[in-house]
Order: structure tokens, then sequence, then C-alpha cells
């Protein structure tokens, strides 16, 4: 959990290690301050969550096999291999489904904002 | 700046409705200012203008705030700390004072209450606390703010000495009420100050370090004083409303945002010690508030508090205590689990809901359904103990009347997702609660629970299958609404699905799917309400039967078996949908009809096992299919989705039914050689998916050997390669008739199941055959690709779909059997003579795919000469330019002979092009800087360093050549992190990891000769990167130490907190 409240992982993102790499680049060239950068990136974490909650309306579902789940420090992570997802409500309605052989899951608390 | 009237000037024209040109100019000038030395005494000057604009005062309120942020020393804190409270308690004054322009002056009050709320946060930091020279403490805001306000001789030249006396002064509970009475708008700033410090307070989480004694601080101080004054509200607001309930005091929006406020505060810092904030009074008169009304069905707080208590059960419902909960159950379902029933408030409970009903305040009807079922699911876990085991002993009458309750909640009877959401948000709680009940350990049930739980499971199952029909969304469309509630409404039934699913495990198949089967065998639809039943028991069976094997649900069938009607309704929604499509008939009718027919053809395709079995309901069921694909002509998006609805079906049809419908081959044939005409009507998509439904017959045909196959074969082969000859300048059609022979060319290949069953001869046989050929439709097929390539050969889509048809053989782990079972001198002929002629940016990536699985198909009949051989003609040749400066081709060569290194290392590691390019140079390209090939050639340097497919030989030479080539290869990749971003940064750490597990000793070395040269101002940092990477085991870990290392040499910060 980021000092906001909101999550880090989706740093992890492309768009989330891309927005790194250039806050990185402008520190280096000494245009923003490390403090600004991590400014930025509180909101970034807030942003993301808030628009996955209220502005998406795919889908997705998936059938595979649980191959490990735990939960630890309030975090689920589930890992299926054989996986086929199926991506629902999108333009693709000929419902094609993509097989890989393992997906990662990692799943938090929403509704804990605040915590550190 | 010459003077303060120059600066009101400056002002009033950056807030002007019409702003000069010279806005930026201005707006630099006064922040200059404001940052600087003077800042103070601007902010000072500007606050003490009475008469000014408030523009001018809220810059003034501004500039202080600017003067905090930009200053940090101790000092100064206390001169910006007087000076703030000093205007605050003067403009407040003046606003009790009720002074000109009071009320427009409250957004000036309230940026000095944020001032000082910042101040007090710093005052209270544990940094500033530590330090020498910090002597003073400042606990209570409020009370502070309290005692400024009401002396009667507050003026800037006596501050000091009635600051120092009211700076630490507790106000007493008596003489804070005293204060708050004494005015409205005294007790209402006094509120807004609370309110402002506590909402402060959540946003001030972004400071990490030193908040801890904050809280302690607010916990002990302000929390008593704010709380004292809100419930003092709230007692005020309840004997009010009890006195007269439709009238609302002014100041309601004041308490109840502040305790909005407060209720957020609390529920953040609950997860931190310092001690337990109890709010309980404070909800106690809330609940009294909300069911407060008058006979005229006025609800003055019902709204605001049902938000506030909607709010803590999303997220924090332990805030309420157990009693307090339990008198919310009550009011909320007038029954308790346990206990005595709270009448009263229930009757409030049903008036509310009527009165919201009545005036269609869907809205708030629909906040109120949240909060009832967020609150439901608290106590979920304790419902379902209660209802189902004998771990409590409750009143079974109280038990039956809680469960009517929730019964007729969630069969409200409104319109769901338009008019109510009781329904929709019920489905969570039964999910749970079914969840619950199958969780359950079995010895703990009560003898009559199965029983118990059957019944309420199907009286939940009869409410919702009205509730998800079509008629539904008909009226929501009929409404006019926008497109997210019929998409809120397709949750719904999903979300009614996944419910669905649940139950089946407590009603099973005698309960859930054979009633369902049976009800809609049974209905002779006449009207579209009942065709809407239909599509609604169908949209649920269809999602029970999916991960169903028929054949082996014998009661199942004996119950399909039993209502004839059945597959007559479930083709009915097909025809239907059919028939409605049309645009002529309304949007909301082909939005219908869409969902019609996918409900009608997916149960049809998931029950296609079943319905194989029986001929004639087999013809039945195609040849509506068939005519209903006729009556799609692709005229729009419904009418290409309902096309392509069916199509899948058909396709499913086929493949599982392809031996009982052999005999529709021929027919299947002709209508397939119109389609590939050009003038045909029909998608592309509907097309291939019939080429593939030719394949499958034909495929079946395979046990009446490989001649009747060919005789087939070689028709549409030959009809797909008239219709290319003729129109060979239609791309897009000619691209399609390619993806045909794709599908056919994949449904040819023979099953694992087939190939087991079918005796050795007979594959021998058709082995034989198509080794012979005697139709030439490998040729045949290749001279028309060859063809179509001398006119495509650089579009890519082109030379993709040939190559997919090329190696479709390849493709299966076990290969059968096929037609285009082409060997691999064809497929290598074929690949040297297209990478001859293509442009290596368009076509090389689907050149090397269909190496790759020639190399992996016959990798022991090549030599490490073969390899060298084709490494050269594809990446050496007259591509070697291209491929050395396109970092996606440089990567995918990479990849290949990755590919050939996880297959067969020999042929690459004893080839000459292993130590004469190979090696050299991917050491070069580690310092590459597009992510993709970073990836490609540091997990091509795993491999060599760490593969367990190596031979003893193999494993003797590479390790040699790593020795030799160890300090150029460290040095390479220490550079390439160094001048790497961030993200790339794992690459290179799992390579690393390899390295140093694999060459323990020597890495070491290389390594403290490497750093040094490239970061030798960072001698600490190098030596713990050393040490780290030596140490670490797990791969989060060493990416970590280079993380550090790299922070280090490239002096940046940590970006992240605690990983996730």
């Amino acid at each position: 959990m980021s000092s906001s409240g909101f999550y880090e992982l989706y740093r992890r993102s492309t768009v989330g290690s891309t927005l790194v790499d250039a806050l990185d680049t402008l520190i280096s060239d000494g245009r923003i301050e490390a403090s600004l950068a991590m400014k930025v990136l509180g909101t970034f974490d807030r942003v993301v969550a808030e628009t996955l909650k209220d502005k998406t309306q795919s889908k997705l579902t998936f059938k595979g096999h649980l191959d490990t789940y735990r939960f630890c420090d309030d975090v689920w992570t589930f890992i299926i291999k054989n996986c086929s997802v199926k991506l629902e409500q999108t333009e693709d309605a000929q419902g094609n489904t993509v097989v890989v052989d393992k997906v990662r899951i990692v799943a938090c608390n929403s509704k804990k904002t605040g915590e550190q | 700046m010459d003077g303060l009237h120059q600066a009101v000037n400056l002002i009033e024209s950056l807030y002007s409705p019409q702003p000069p040109s010279n806005v930026n100019e201005i707006q630099q000038q006064l922040q200059a200012v404001q940052r600087s030395d003077h800042g103070l005494e601007l902010g000072y000057q500007l606050l003490s203008q009475d008469a000014a604009s408030t523009n001018v005062q809220y810059f003034g309120a501004l500039t202080l705030a600017v003067q905090f942020h930009t200053n940090n020393s101790t000092d100064r804190l206390l001169d910006l700390l007087k000076m703030n409270l000093f205007h605050l308690a003067r403009r407040s004054q003046l606003f009790i004072s009720k002074s000109p322009h009071y009320e427009s002056r409250i957004i000036v009050i309230k940026k000095l209450m944020s001032n000082a709320a910042q101040i007090f946060f710093r005052m209270n930091n544990l940094d500033v606390l530590t330090s020498p020279s910090s002597s003073h403490e400042w606990n209570n805001p409020l009370d502070t703010f309290c005692a400024l306000v009401s002396h009667s001789e507050l003026s800037w030249e006596n501050f000091d000495e009635i600051f120092g006396h009211v700076e630490s002064q507790t106000i007493p509970y008596d003489r804070l009420i005293q204060l708050i009475s004494s005015s409205q708008e005294f007790n209402t700033l006094a509120l807004l100050f609370s309110e402002v410090i506590v909402e402060d307070l959540v946003k001030h989480q972004s400071v990490k370090v030193g908040t801890s004694r904050l809280h302690g601080v607010v916990h002990e101080h302000l929390y008593i004083s704010s709380i004292s004054i809100i419930n003092y509200n709230l007692q005020q607001l309840v004997v009010a409303s009890r006195n007269n309930s439709a009238e609302r005091p002014p100041v309601a929006d004041n308490v109840l945002q502040c305790v909005a406020a407060w209720v957020n505060y609390t529920m953040m810092v609950r997860t931190k010690s310092h001690g337990h904030m109890d709010l309980s009074e404070t909800f106690e008169l809330l609940i009294q508030l909300m069911c407060s009304y008058d006979s005229a069905h006025n609800f003055p707080y019902s709204e605001n508090v049902v938000a506030i208590l909607g709010d803590i059960f999303g997220n924090d419902p332990t805030m309420l205590n157990y009693e307090l909960r339990s008198t919310v159950e009550g009011i909320f379902l007038g029954v308790q689990k346990s206990g005595t029933n709270n009448a009263a408030g229930h009757e409030w409970m049903l008036q509310y809901m009527n009165h919201l009903v009545v005036n269609e305040m869907h809205e708030e009807l629909k906040e109120l359904a949240l909060c009832i079922v967020d609150f439901l699911q608290i106590s979920n876990l304790d419902v379902c103990n209660k209802l189902f085991t004998t771990i409590s002993n409750n009143d079974p009458h109280n038990l039956d009347q809680y469960i009517k309750v929730l019964l007729q909640m969630t069969n409200f009877t409104l319109v769901p997702v338009l008019e109510e959401f009781f329904s929709v948000r019920m489905v969570d709680f039964w999910l749970d609660l079914c969840d619950g009940y199958n969780n359950l350990v079995r010895e703990t049930l009560k003898p009559d629970t199965p029983a118990l739980a059957t019944n309420l499971f199907s009286q939940v199952v009869q409410i919702y299958l009205p509730k998800i029909q079509l008629s539904v969304k008909q009226r929501i469309c009929q409404e006019g609404e926008d497109e997210t509630l019929v998409h809120e409404f397709d949750d719904f039934r999903n979300a009614v699905l996944d419910l669905i699913e649940s139950m089946w495990a407590v009603l099973g198949n005698e309960k859930l799917t054979d009633i369902l089967i049976v009800s809609i065998g049974q209905l002779t639809p006449t009207s579209e309400d009942e065709l809407f039943q239909i599509e609604a028991m169908s949209f649920c069976l269809e999602k029970l039967l999916v991960d169903m094997n028929l054949n082996e649900s014998p009661v199942v069938c004996g119950t399909l078996d039993a209502n004839q009607a059945f597959i007559d309704n479930v083709l009915l929604l097909i025809q239907t949908g059919c028939q409605q499509k049309s645009a002529a008939n309304g949007k909301e009718a082909q939005l219908l009809s869409c969902d019609l027919v996918k409900t009608g053809s997916s149960l049809m395709a998931t029950i296609a096992n079943y319905i194989k079995n029986d001929d004639k309901r087999l013809g039945t069921c195609m040849d509506v299919l068939f005519k209903s694909l006729e009556l799609c002509a692709n005229a729009d998006a419904t009418d290409s989705k309902i096309e392509l609805f069916i199509t899948r079906c058909i396709t499913k049809m086929c493949e599982v039914s392809r031996k009982e419908l052999s005999s529709y081959l021929p027919t299947v044939l002709a209508i397939q050689e119109s389609m590939m005409q050009q003038r045909s009507n029909v998608s592309d998509y509907t097309k291939q998916k019939f080429t593939c439904c030719v394949g499958y017959f034909i495929q079946d045909c395979i046990r009446e050997g490989p001649e009747k196959q060919a005789h087939y074969l070689a028709k549409v082969i030959g009809a797909i390669r008239d219709e290319i000859l003729n129109s060979a300048n239609n791309r897009d059609h000619v691209l399609c008739l390619l993806l045909c022979i794709s599908e056919l060319a994949s449904a040819l290949v023979v099953s694992p199941d087939v190939l087991e069953d079918a005796p050795s001869t007979q594959l021998a046989h058709s082995d034989e055959y198509w080794a012979t050929d005697p139709y030439q439709l490998r040729s045949t097929t290749l001279d028309l690709m060859e063809s179509v390539l001398t006119q495509y050969g650089n579009d890519a889509e082109f030379v993709e779909r040939s190559c997919l048809i090329m190696g479709s053989h390849l493709a299966t782990a076990e290969p059968g059997p096929h037609f285009l079972a082409y060997s691999m001198q064809e497929l290598i002929g074929f690949l040297l003579k297209r990478n001859e002629a293509c442009e290596p940016t368009v076509a090389l990536p689907y050149l090397v795919y269909l190496l790759e699985l020639v190399v992996h198909r016959y990798a022991s009949a090549l030599a490490a000469t073969d390899f060298d051989y084709l490494f050269g003609e594809f990446f050496l040749g007259i591509h070697r330019g291209a491929i050395a400066s396109d970092p996606d081709l440089t990567q995918l060569m990479i990849t290949f002979v990755s590919s050939v290194l996880e297959t067969r290392p020999a042929l690459v590691v004893h080839g000459n092009h292993w130590t004469s390019f190979i090696l050299p140079d991917f050491v070069r390209a580690l310092g590459v800087k597009e992510r993709f090939t970073i990836a490609a050639v540091t997990k091509f340097w795993t491999k060599v360093v760490n593969n367990k497919r190596f031979s003893r030989a193999d494993e003797v030479t590479v390790r040699a050549q790593v020795c030799e080539l160890g300090p150029q290869l460290i040095a390479h990749t220490v550079q390439a992190i160094l001048h790497a971003q961030r993200s790339d940064l794992a690459c290179y750490s799992d390579f690393l990891r390899a390295l140093v597990a694999r060459y323990p000793l020597q890495s070491r070395q290389w390594l403290v000769q490497a750093l040094p040269e490239l970061a030798a101002h960072q001698l600490q940092a190098n030596q713990v990167f050393v040490e780290k990477l030596f140490v670490t085991r797990g791969s989060r870990a060493a990416s970590n130490a280079v993380l550090e290392w790299w922070m280090a040499c490239n002096g940046l910060p940590p970006l992240t907190g605690a990983s996730t």
C-alpha cells in the first residue's frame, strides 16, 4: 500500500513502469525533484485504482487449473495453469479465447484504503 | 512591487472574470512576492484590509500557506501560526457579528482554517518536536479557536499575550457548549473547523513519517472537543425533529458533513495503534435522526444518514458495535436473528421505502439498497450458522420471519436495475450464503437443514428467473436510458448465472437442472412473455450444462428425452431472433433478437452431444440453423452478430456430430462452394468456419480410407484455387480464401483419441497415401500459395497465413496422417524461396516461426552444419543489414537461437556461427536499448550459462567459452545495466543470478574487475552490490541488489515502497 492509501501494484504495469522510467529521466535531467516524482506516482496509484473501479465495463472470465493459492499480508495470489481467458463485452464477438500456460492473479482488498 | 495598492490591483486583475493578456506574468510576479521574505508581511497586510474584496483577503490567506510550505524554520512557524490564528479569529468574529459581506468571506475563513490545520500537523510532527528550538506544544486547535473567537479584546498588539494564555488552554465541556450555543454562526464555524482539520488529516496521510504522534494528540484532545460539539448538535437536531419533524435547521448540513468527515477519519485511523475512538453515541443519535419523519412523510435526515451508514457498512462495519448493529438490523428487517424486534424503527423503514417508491426516487432507493445489503453481508456467516447449523439455538419462528424478510427484499416489486437495486445487490448476499452453506461441516447441520436449504434456494431461483428476463431489458430500452443501464442489466444477468451455478451444488440436477428443462419443455409459447421465460431459463441452463458431460448424465438426458418440446422451444429462440433482427423493427427489437439467438445457439451448441444421438432431432436442428443462416445477409451489425452466433453453433454441431452428419457432406460442400464465391454476402468468418465444417466431415471419412478424403479435398481445394485465380486482384477475398484453406487444414488434423483408436494399418495406409498424394493436393496448395505470394509476397497477412498452412501439420505434438504433411525438404524449399524474395521486416517473423517449427520437428534429422546453413541463409545473408539495424528482427534472431538451445543445443553450440558470430554479436547485443530485445538477449545468455538440455560435451564446450568470454560478458552486462531504464533491470538481474550461481568464483572476479572501471566513484555501492548478489538466491532479492546499485550510481531515488 502506498503512502496515499492506494496500492502500488499498478506501478509494475506497462503504463506504470513507463511512467517510472519517464520520471527517472526527468530527475536525472534535473527538471523535477524526487519528491515531485513520488507525488506523481501517488496520484498514479490513486487514479488507476479509481479508474479501474469506476470506468471499466469489460470483464474477463478464465478457466484453468488452480495450481497455487496463498493469502499473505492481506494479498491473495493465485497461479492458474493451462488457463483459457475469455473477454466479455468487447468488439471481439467471435468469443475467441486466449490460452496461456500460466496466469498469476494478485488480488488486494480494495476497501481498506488508508492503511499503510 | 511598489506597494500594497499595486499588489491589490494585481490580485484583482488576476481573479477578474476577464483576465488581462499578461495574466501569466502577473501570476509569476505575485508568486515571487509570496515566496519571498516579504511574503509574511504581504499576507498580514492583505488580511488586515477589512474593506478589501474576498479575492484579496483569500490571496492573503493563500500567501500564508505559501510561506508555510516554503519555509521550514521552527521560529518562523510560530510567527505564521500566530498571524494565521489572529486573522482567523478576527475574520470569524466578523462573521459571527454578521459584518458586511460576511457570508462570502467564509472561503477566506476556510483557507485560514486549513492553514491552521497544516501548522498543527507540522507542530505535532515528531521531527519538529524533537528539534532543540521547539518549545511550543499545541494540542487542540479547536479549543484555541473557540477561546480566541470568544475573546472580547482581540488585537494584533495584545495577541502574543492572549495566545500565550490560550495556546494550551483546555475548555471545559460546559463552557464549550455555552460558546457554541451563544450564536448559530459560532456553532457553524466550530463545526467547520473540526471538519477541515480531519479532512486535511486524511489527506495528510501522504506524509509517512511522524504522523503517529499526531494521531495520538488528535485522539486525546481534538476528538474530545469535536465529538462533544457534534453530539450536542445531534441531540439538538433530535429534539427539534421530535417537536417538528419536517423542519431541518440550517446547521444540520454542517453537522452531518462534520460527522461524515470524522467517520472517514476514524475509519482510516482505526488500523493504527492509538486507542479506540468510539463514535457509538454519535451513531445512536444518527440512527434516531435517520428514523425521524412526520405524518406528511417528510424524511429530513434519512438520505444523509443512510449515506453515512452505507459508507461504514461498505468499508468498516465493525465501527458500529454489536448492540448498534442489532438495532440497525431490527430497523432494516423488522426482525432480528436473536432478541426482540424493533417495530417502531422498522415502521420507518417501510414508510421510507414506500416514500422513495411512490416518488420514484430511484437513486435514493439504490443508496438504501446498497446500505442494507452491505449491512447484511457483514453477518452473512452468522446468518448461515444460525439458519443451517446446530451451533446456535435461536427461535425458529424468528429465523423464519428473518428469511421471509430477506426473500421479500429480494423480490422487490419494481423493475430491477431501472427502478430497484435490492434484487441486484442481494445476488451477492445469496451467493455468499450459498457458498457458506456449501462449506459447512456436514456434522453440524440440523436434521431438517437440507430440506430447508433446498426450499430456500429454490425460492431464490424462482425469484430471480423473472428478474433476469429480457422483458426488463426491453423496458430499459423503452425508457430510453443510456447504454450504461443495459450493461448493468447484463452484469446482473451474469451475476445471477454465478449464483445459479453455486446453487446447483445445493439443489443438484434434480431440483434445478431437471426443473429448468421440464419448465422449458412444458411451455407452449404464445406470447412474448412466455418466450422471455424460455430465454431466461435457457440462459441459466446453459451455464449448468456447459461443464457437464451429457454422455455421463443419463438422468438429465432422460429428462431431455421426456420433454420433446424442449428442443423446439430452444429452436424457437433462434428462429424468433432471426425474424426480429431487421433494423425496421427498431433498435430495441434488434438488441433483444441478439440475446435470443445468442442464448438459443449457445444452449444448442452445449447440448450438441445429446442432440447427435437422435438423427431426426439432429436433422431438425441443422435445418433450422441453416435456414436461420440463410436469413442473414450482413445487413448491419446485429445481422452480422447473429450470423456469427449461428455459425459458431453450426461449427460446434458439425464438430461434435461429424459422423452423424456425414450424409450432409454433399449438401454442405455445395453450400461451401457457393459461399467461396466473391458475390456471396456471408461474412468472411462464416466462409472460414463453413470450410472448417466441411473439413470435419472429410476428416471423419478417415475410416473409409484416404482415397475418399482426397476426392472431397480435391474438390474443395480446386474450388478455392479457381476462385483465387479468378479474383486474384481482390486482396481481401483472396486472403479470406487462404484462411479457408488454413481452417480446412486445421480441421483435418487427426485428434489424439482417433489416433489411439484407429488401427495402425489404417494409419500407415493413410500416411503412405498422402506421401504419394495422387491428387497432387500438396503441390496444388503449394503452387497456389506461391502464385498468391508472387502478388502479395510483401503483405504480412498473406505470408503469415501461408506459413500457418505450411506448418499446419507441424503444430501438433503427435502428428497423424495429413493431406498437407509437407516433407522437411519441401518446407525448407518453400522457406528459402520466400526468404530470398521477401521484405524482412514484413515477412521474416512468419518465416522464422515456420523455420522454428521445422527445426523443432526435425531436430534429430539435422546436423550442426545444417543449422549453420539455415542460420546463414536467414540471418546472415541478404537480410544481415536489416537485422542488425532493426531491433525487432534482432530480437527475432536471438529468440530463434534461444529456441534451438531449448530444443537441441548441440545444433547451435557445435556450429561455426556459434563462435564466429552468435557469441560475440550477442555479447554486444546486451547493450541494446529496446526492452523486447533486452529480454530476448538476457534470456539467451541465461540459457547459455544454465541449460539442462546440454549434453556433457555441450557443457564442456560452453563452459570453456563462457570462461573465456566472462570478463567481456560481465563488462557489457554491467555497462548495459548502468545505462538501462529502471523497468529493464529485472531482465539483467535474472541473467546475473544465473551466472553467479553457475560460475561463482569466476563471476566474482569478473565483477570486481569490471565495476570500478564503470563506476569508479561508487566503491561502497560496488562492494555492497557484489556481496548482496552472492548471498541472494531469490529472483526478487537479486533484482533489489541490482536496483540498489543502479540507483546509487545514477543518483535516483527508490520510487516504490514495500512491493506487493
